[in-house]
């Protein structure tokens, strides 16, 4: 049981899955199963069940109706209680179409996740919407909770192709401009792009109410600069070309992502954002505990 | 040392170095391409990287021009030599071999003297010669300075090479085996030391002046001292005097030493009798204490007159023969005969000198060392004094210069003058003539007048043969209780550039406190004249007396100084105790033989003229230590005397020098060999040089390892190695690794470990409101 969560999870299996339909639902039964066996238990979703109580499970969790039929112990469910409206965010530069030994670019890690959280939205009955942008917002589906909404959304995910120079901001004040009700905004970027006009993006969008998830999604070779010896490297939107010792600048650089992610995490943390740093050889189940953390604070 | 190559010409595979050069420049590796996103994190640092890479860039062409000119080097078998650039490591040498031949070579040790260790080692260097080489032998008994007409004669000299005493030093040795090979003509020169290192060799021996040496002399010490000898040592013999009246005790103080060994040895003195036999005639044992020496006292008495030889020896045998025994010569016989020539009375104005010298007591019983004569000082000249050995003159006064003349003359063949002088000397300007300046060697000035006793005789050192007898008893003698209140100022004859070398002026062996003279002598001729400042021939009652020397209490140090001015005044003709190697004067009583036979310790008889006219003879064969016996004018009537000849001290010291003290003769950094090993090598790191191909090869090979490294680090596009497996395959096998390490406690779940090695990444720590959640 145990071996095949952890093989929904892992992106490198997901990725032998071709349809993105069946990869969102896989990546979200393993979730859930995992969940179940995990110390995370007692998050509200839709799978209401009774199980033994074992020591160490809180007594008023007790359901005493079923203790009086059966004279055992067993521990209640939780239900949702309400509908969150989510929209997914996409950045589809041609940047995040970057992996270097990963099974998955980083707009494919972005995608399933995407697309499983559209998944478990629709199946708690919360309307799930979607945007992709580069530098402007390319694709919209408003929010919906119909079953047919996650078809739609993945036939869009679907098709996203990487291309073109992104603009994280402007998209972001976009979203914002669009979205009337309080939702939950779920971005999926590298955010390689200058960090002051996005934080601003980010705080008008919680300002305006909205809660914000942030999934900061770099490619392992991002994060790790795995490379070594003389290396010329091409940025990929702007042709920019740099010839560097991989070995001498490998401490530099990596100590550079994490300023920039601790930069993201607290400029997040202030405004009550949630950051979820990910590079695509983490497994999913981060992403989604991201969100789910996320919902239960609505309430 | 130099640097030479056995093939030069591939020196020229230097020029290479420009081919990574060319290279670098024209076909420099292209950096991997690689598309990067992330690039702006880059580019903060990247002015930093760029010098650093161009460093880098610069380290590895460096590294390769290195390897190829280290190969160049290498095939071009560099070769390094001791000296010179001679291409020709067989070339032919001039070779000079110094050996040390000093009896401390006679030191055994495995079985072995240091000579025969020498020669040994020598064996193997002559068959170490190139072809054609020329050599010569030194050693420090002297001999030849030139080259041997082969080199098979060469090591026949050096087979039959004996110790013996040296008559120059390993520095002059060195020094002539220097100039010879300058003179040689053969462009490579070596000079070979065989040397013990010892002190007895090396001490006090002026540094070499290696620089001096021609550019292509090499000098080799080869080292065969001994490194933990075992010996007893009498290191001398001191008489109590080389003259002793008959039936008087001759007294010995030995001197000894040990080394290496704490056993004991005892110390015999024995005879020579009259047969020629020795005798043994006293038996001590040693007083042994290592690092400082010991002394034993021997009383001999008995001694028949004449001249008496014998020699101390240890019992035993030791690693060092040389230094067991010395010889000495007393002369034993019936008292010298002396003339007491002072003023009327002479009895009574010579009684105090004659008293000192010949006491009555001693006199009767015929042990008395000197037979004195009195003479009126006015009748000295009607006197023939051919019969006496020397004359005191006590209180003289002013003295006719035929006087003088004659005992000028008298003295010059080898006879003594003691002068005390006072007040009969009247004055000065009467007293002094050319004659008497001449015979004294100076002239008395001035009476010198010191009230309240507080001047006395003061010697300040007892250096002086003549004051020998009193270091015995060193400062203890009490001359401040003998007072002078008077004395002549004495003035020696200046020494001009016309004065004669042949006659030297006076010299102060002693003076009064207040620093004017008051013992002199001055050699003169073959004799000897002393002259004290002060007299001796006033009574204890006499008003105007000079001084208390003879009349004080218990006036002892007048007794011996007497005794000693006489003796210094007689003694100077013969040398009956030498050092081996000088010559010995000997006086010849008999002036009408006219060679007299010298019998060494060898026993080999060999005649040596007699200077009839002065009556000596002088012995220089004396290199052998031992009693040499000397007979002239046949066995009925004729004469026999003798003397000893004993080793200086330096030529038994084997102690050997300390590294630093060697190094301060010869320079650091000097090669020393011990063994025939260390010779052979050496010889060939001089000769043939020690080739360094593997060494360079063995470098350039570190080169290019370091260059391989370092282009593999700056240009290898490394790859991280990627798995066939399937990402699912991979996932099985470690869920498996997790599943066989067992479920974790509590029903937690067990993440797999990556099949890369890394850890699968952790969940990120839930908010605090979901922990509680979770908890609920």
């Amino acid at each position: 049981m145990v071996r095949a969560v952890e093989e929904y999870l892992k992106p490198e299996v997901v990725r032998q899955i071709a349809r993105l339909d069946l990869r969102a639902q896989f990546i979200v039964r393993g979730f859930l199963q995992g969940l179940h066996a995990s110390p995370y238990q007692g998050f509200s979703v839709e799978f209401s069940e009774h199980r033994k109580y074992t020591a160490g499970d809180d007594p008023k969790d007790i359901d005493w109706l079923v203790y009086a039929k059966t004279d055992k112990h067993y521990v209640k469910k939780f239900e949702a209680e309400t509908n969150i409206t989510g929209y997914l965010v996409v950045d589809a530069s041609a940047s995040m179409a970057y992996t270097y030994r990963q099974e998955l670019t980083k707009l494919d890690y972005s995608i399933s996740l995407a697309a499983a959280l559209c998944w478990l939205m629709i199946h708690q009955q919360d309307p799930c919407g979607l945007m992709v942008f580069d530098e402007k917002l390319h694709a919209s589906l408003p929010a919906r909770s119909k079953r047919s909404q996650i078809a739609q959304v993945l036939s869009v995910l679907a098709k996203v192709k990487p291309s073109g120079k992104t603009d994280i901001a402007r998209s972001l004040v976009q979203v914002a401009a669009m979205l009337r009700h309080r939702s939950l905004v779920m971005v999926f970027s590298d955010l390689l792009a200058d960090p002051e006009p996005v934080r601003d993006a980010l705080l008008r969008l919680r300002h305006r109410g909205h809660d914000v998830i942030l999934f900061h999604v770099l490619d392992e070779a991002e994060v790790r600069f795995p490379f070594e010896g003389m290396v010329e490297f091409t940025e990929p939107e702007s042709l920019d070309r740099l010839v560097v010792d991989a070995d001498a600048a490998r401490k530099q650089y990596v100590a550079g992502v994490e300023s920039f992610r601790e930069d993201y995490r607290k400029t997040c943390f202030h405004a009550g954002i949630d950051y979820v740093p990910l590079d695509t050889s983490m497994q999913f189940d981060r992403a989604l505990l991201g969100y789910l953390s996320s919902r239960r604070n609505r309430f | 040392m130099g640097l030479s190559f056995l093939t030069p010409m591939l020196l020229g595979g230097m020029a290479l170095v420009a081919v990574p050069l060319v290279l670098h420049l024209i076909m420099r590796r292209k950096p991997v391409k690689r598309e990067f996103p992330a690039l702006r994190f880059l580019r903060q640092k990247a002015v930093a990287n760029r010098r650093r890479l161009r460093l880098s860039h610069l380290f590895l062409l460096l590294l390769r021009m290195a390897a190829l000119s280290l190969l160049a080097l290498a095939l071009a078998r560099p070769v390094l030599r001791g000296a010179g650039w001679l291409a020709d490591g067989e070339g032919p040498v001039a070779a000079a071999f110094v050996f040390d031949t000093a009896p401390r070579m006679l030191l055994r040790q495995g079985n072995r003297t240091r000579l025969e260790q020498a020669t040994a080692m020598a064996k193997v260097l002559i068959q170490k010669l190139p072809p054609e080489s020329k050599l010569a032998v030194f050693d420090t008994a002297g001999g030849a300075a030139v080259f041997s007409p082969t080199v098979t004669t060469a090591a026949a000299r050096i087979e039959r090479l004996t110790a013996a005493t040296p008559v120059a030093s390993l520095s002059q040795s060195l020094a002539s085996a220097v100039r010879l090979l300058e003179g040689s003509g053969m462009p490579r020169r070596e000079i070979y030391l065989f040397t013990d290192c010892s002190r007895g060799g090396w001490d006090n021996a002026p540094p070499l002046d290696l620089a001096a040496l021609h550019s292509d002399t090499t000098l080799l010490v080869v080292d065969v001292g001994a490194t933990s000898p075992r010996n007893f040592a009498i290191d001398g013999v001191e008489l109590s005097s080389d003259r002793i009246p008959a039936g008087a005790t001759l007294g010995l103080t030995v001197a000894t030493s040990r080394v290496g060994t704490d056993g004991s040895r005892s110390l015999s003195v024995e005879m020579v009798g009259a047969d020629g036999r020795l005798t043994g005639r006293a038996v001590k044992p040693g007083a042994w204490k290592e690092g400082s020496g010991g002394q034993v006292d021997f009383e001999i008495a008995g001694l028949e007159p004449g001249i008496r030889q014998g020699r101390v020896v240890i019992d035993g045998t030791d690693d060092l023969e040389a230094d067991n025994s010395r010889s000495f010569t007393v002369e034993v016989g019936s008292p010298a005969r002396v003339l007491v020539a002072g003023p009327a009375p002479a009895s009574r104005t010579g009684l105090f000198v004659s008293q000192a010298i010949a006491p009555v007591a001693l006199a009767k019983a015929g042990k008395a060392a000197f037979e004195v004569t009195f003479i009126d000082v006015a009748d000295l000249a009607t006197l023939a004094w051919d019969d006496y050995r020397g004359i005191v003159l006590v209180d003289p006064p002013p003295l006719p210069p035929a006087t003088w003349d004659l005992l000028g003359q008298w003295v010059s063949a080898g006879h003594g003058l003691v002068v005390w002088l006072g007040p009969s000397a009247a004055d000065a300007g009467r007293f002094n003539s050319g004659a008497s300046e001449r015979v004294l060697g100076g002239g008395i000035v001035r009476v010198w007048r010191a009230a309240g006793g507080d001047n006395f005789l003061a010697p300040a050192a007892l250096d002086h043969p003549m004051l020998a007898a009193f270091r015995r008893v060193g400062d203890a003698v009490p001359w401040q209780d003998f007072p002078v209140s008077r004395h002549w100022e004495f003035e020696p004859t200046p020494v001009g550039p016309t004065a004669d070398v042949a006659d030297p002026t006076a010299q102060v062996v002693a003076a009064y406190r207040n620093g004017l003279p008051a013992v002199v002598e001055h050699q003169f001729g073959q004799g000897m004249v002393v002259t004290v400042t002060t007299p001796v021939s006033q009574a204890a009652n006499d008003p105007e007396s000079w001084n208390t020397l003879a009349t004080g209490f218990e006036p002892w140090p007048f007794v011996m100084l007497a005794n000693e001015t006489l003796l210094r005044a007689i003694d100077t003709s013969d040398d009956l105790n030498i050092v081996a190697g000088r010559p010995a004067s000997l006086h010849v009583s008999r002036r009408d033989v006219p060679a007299a036979f010298v019998k060494p310790p060898s026993g080999d008889e060999f005649p040596v003229a007699v200077d009839q006219a002065r009556g000596v003879m002088s012995v220089t064969a004396t290199q052998m230590p031992g009693n040499y016996s000397v007979r002239a004018g046949g066995a009925a009537g004729g004469m026999a005397t003798g003397f000893s000849a004993n080793l200086d001290p330096s030529a038994t010291d084997f102690t050997r020098l300390t590294p630093e003290s060697l190094a301060a003769v010869w320079g650091a950094g000097q090669k020393l060999a011990r063994t025939e090993d260390e010779l052979v090598r050496d010889v060939n790191l001089e000769r043939v040089g020690a080739e360094l191909f593997g060494w360079v090869i063995l470098l350039a090979a570190a080169v290019m390892a370091a260059d391989w490294i370092v282009a593999n680090r700056f240009y290898a596009p490394r790859e991280e190695h990627g798995s066939d497996a399937s990402p699912a395959t991979e996932f099985a096998e470690a869920a498996k690794e997790a599943a066989a390490a067992g479920p974790k406690a509590g029903g937690g779940t067990t993440r797999p470990r990556s099949l890369r090695g890394r850890e699968a990444t952790e969940p990120p720590p839930l908010p605090d409101a979901v922990e509680q959640e979770a908890g609920a």
